[in-house]
């Protein structure tokens, strides 16, 4: 059940359109992984410390296992909260801005998000790559390959760079299309609740 | 090595434009690193920045964080606050000011299973604002008090902000947690305090409720057992010794999660909804860290702490003064930044002034996040603001403009300047609580 954020405005629906759309369902179910896995997180780090007070059984992994689940499921939501607008920006000037100053802002701040998460990405997948070929893996009883979690991460945050290039692409096509520039990302600011659940 | 104090005030100001411009703050706060890593260094980028973002998002005290988020929204979607408020208005009512104390006195109460200060004013405040509708209160004072009431949701533990205050300044979150209970029940006395004296001072803004019966108050304390079950289950655990910070937000999770299937709350599509509001806060707060932890990381690389340091004896401060300088400096920056990103981007450069003065980092915490509260209502930018005029719009009927939430607010603020200054005066407020800890 994906959100239809980006309903088309008129007749079919254009190539960059689909493809932000089928970008979105992706981000979307990537997002119910994120929360569905720290659900299950609390259940298990519940059940570790009920096991340990009252049977003296512990699994003794909760750390390990609690930092892997934070990085995966923080990076899986990573493109999610971007097309949600939920990454801060300081918007202090952008509204009293006209127009195309704002669009062309917004230009500015999608692509430097798009670099920042590539070369997060690409730092990231280095990591990964490098455990795999060392062999690399944690220092706990579990002997987790590092690989393995690090990879999620890294595919997060690799996410999160197409989720920006596409919304890009989309705000190019969108421009021509109309002959003015579209902000990337749409009009999602009003189209969504004022940053709701923000700290 | 050797980043001159040219090179960070260039940086500062490069960083404060972007931030002004509307960037996203966590790129801003990653690139203007890596720039300047790049800059000053030799060292290859990429493998630093690797293991820097890997180490950030594993740190098991952080875990604590989407799992409290998970909590919220939770409760936020169970029906436990109407009850919560319906009860404690039944206790109230009868103060002059009637039914503003219960805004406050319900933010605190939430703000003890919330880690949030704009989870507790949505909660609350979508709940309040139906209930004043045509009762003849003053529309600022009502908005007022729950924007302010909402950011007691971080002074008052669980908290979110003392984790990641915690996690950046190397302190114990469970400490941070104790500290900020005394000065947030203190803030909420004191919020309560004022409108008893506008509710004597101007009738006119709050209509004298009538009291509630002794058996129907009693009767309502019932509806607060969920509540103080959940509280237990967070703070006492923390606070007996017995669960860590992370393990006691899985408890909250798991108790919540029973609270809303009791309700008949709980459905898949709530649980889906509560996913998306999870993950889309996480990676939020996630991907800033991420940003400050690069920062962080930079300018230990190239010597600045050390610099700050020496620099600080120079300046021939005493801590207080020290302190009254970074309380103006957060007061200026709060009125246009978030409180969230404001701590995050500054917390790397304010640590080592405050190593340096041995200025106690728990109590500093607590002085913080008032700060940070402070920020969530400053006009004109702050979260919260929009937030409660967010829900008047969504009330329907006709509303006043943002004017009215930016005027109401402003008695609290200078109420919080009045807290600040209690805790710089009287260390103990904030520090005594944590000495009483077992393990202490």
């Amino acid at each position: 059940m994906s959100e239809e954020r980006y309903p088309p405005d008129e007749g079919a629906p254009s190539a960059a359109e689909r493809l932000q759309q089928a970008v979105g369902a992706v981000t979307d179910r990537m997002a119910l992984a994120s929360g569905g896995l720290f659900l299950l997180l609390a259940v298990y780090i519940g059940a570790d410390v009920i096991l340990r007070y009252g049977f003296g059984l512990s699994t003794a992994a909760s750390d390990e296992i609690g930092g892997y689940a934070l990085a995966v499921g923080g990076a899986l939501a990573f493109a999610y909260a971007l097309r949600a607008g939920a990454h801060v920006r300081i918007d202090v000037l952008l509204p009293h801005l006209p127009a195309p100053a704002r669009a062309l802002l917004s230009w500015a701040a999608m692509a430097l998000m798009a670099v920042f998460a590539v070369l997060l990405a690409v730092a990231v997948w280095r990591l990964a790559l490098d455990s795999y070929q060392t062999d690399a893996r944690a220092v706990s009883y579990l002997r987790t390959p590092l690989v393995l979690p690090q990879a999620l991460m890294a595919l997060g945050l690799t996410v999160l760079g197409v989720e920006a290039v596409v919304s890009l692409i989309a705000a190019a096509v969108e421009s021509a299309r109309t002959g003015r520039l579209a902000s990337p990302g749409g009009t999602r600011s009003e189209d969504l609740p004022a940053r709701d659940q923000e700290l | 090595m050797g980043l001159g104090f040219p090179a960070l005030a260039i940086a500062a100001l490069l960083m404060l434009a972007a931030f002004l411009l509307g960037l996203h703050v966590a790129s801003t706060l990653g690139l203007l690193s890596v720039t300047l890593f790049a800059w000053f260094s030799d060292r290859p980028i990429l493998d630093l920045l690797g293991l820097i973002a890997w180490n950030a998002n594993t740190s098991f005290v952080l875990v604590a964080i989407p799992l409290f988020i998970l909590m919220g929204e939770i409760l936020l979607r169970a029906g436990l606050s109407e009850r919560l408020y319906r009860s404690l208005s039944a206790w109230l009512n009868a103060l002059p000011g009637g039914l503003l104390h219960t805004n406050i006195a319900a933010c605190a109460t939430f703000a003890a299973v919330s880690g949030s200060s704009v989870a507790t004013a949505a909660t609350i405040g979508s709940i309040a604002l139906p209930a004043f509708r045509a009762r003849g209160y003053d529309e600022r004072i009502v908005v007022g008090s729950l924007a302010a009431g909402g950011t007691l949701g971080i002074l008052i533990p669980p908290s979110i902000n003392f984790i990641v205050y915690g996690v950046l300044m190397e302190v114990s979150i469970g400490r941070l947690y104790m500290a900020g209970v005394v000065p947030g029940l203190l803030l909420s006395l004191l919020f309560m305090a004022w409108i008893l004296v506008v509710g004597v001072a101007r009738p006119s803004i709050a209509p004298r409720e009538p009291a509630v019966a002794w058996q129907q108050r009693l009767i309502a304390l019932l509806d607060m057992i969920p509540t103080a079950f959940l509280i237990f289950l967070v703070l006492g655990t923390i606070y007996l010794g017995v669960a860590t910070p992370t393990e006691a937000a899985a408890f909250g999770v798991l108790g919540a999660l029973a609270l809303a299937l009791w309700s008949g709350g709980l459905t898949r599509a709530m649980l889906k909804e509560v996913f998306r509001a999870t993950a889309r806060t996480t990676a939020m707060v996630m991907l800033i860290l991420t940003g400050a932890f690069i920062l962080n990381s930079t300018l230990a690389f190239l010597g600045v702490p050390q610099a700050l340091t020496q620099a600080v004896a120079a300046w021939d401060l005493t801590p207080t003064e020290m302190v009254l300088i970074l309380v103006g400096f957060y007061l200026v920056l709060g009125t246009f930044m978030d409180g969230f990103a404001m701590m995050v981007t500054t917390i790397p450069v304010v640590l080592p002034l405050l190593k340096a003065m041995n200025i106690d980092l728990v109590w500093f915490g607590v002085i913080a996040v008032i700060l940070t509260e402070a920020a969530l209502i400053s006009p004109p930018e702050g979260l919260n603001l929009y937030v409660i005029q967010g829900l008047r719009k969504g009330g329907g009927g006709r509303s006043g403009t943002i004017l009215d939430v930016w005027i109401g607010v402003l008695p609290f603020l200078v109420i919080m300047l009045f807290a600040i200054w209690l805790i710089i005066v009287f260390p103990g407020i904030a520090t005594w609580l944590p000495t009483t800890m077992r393990g202490e």
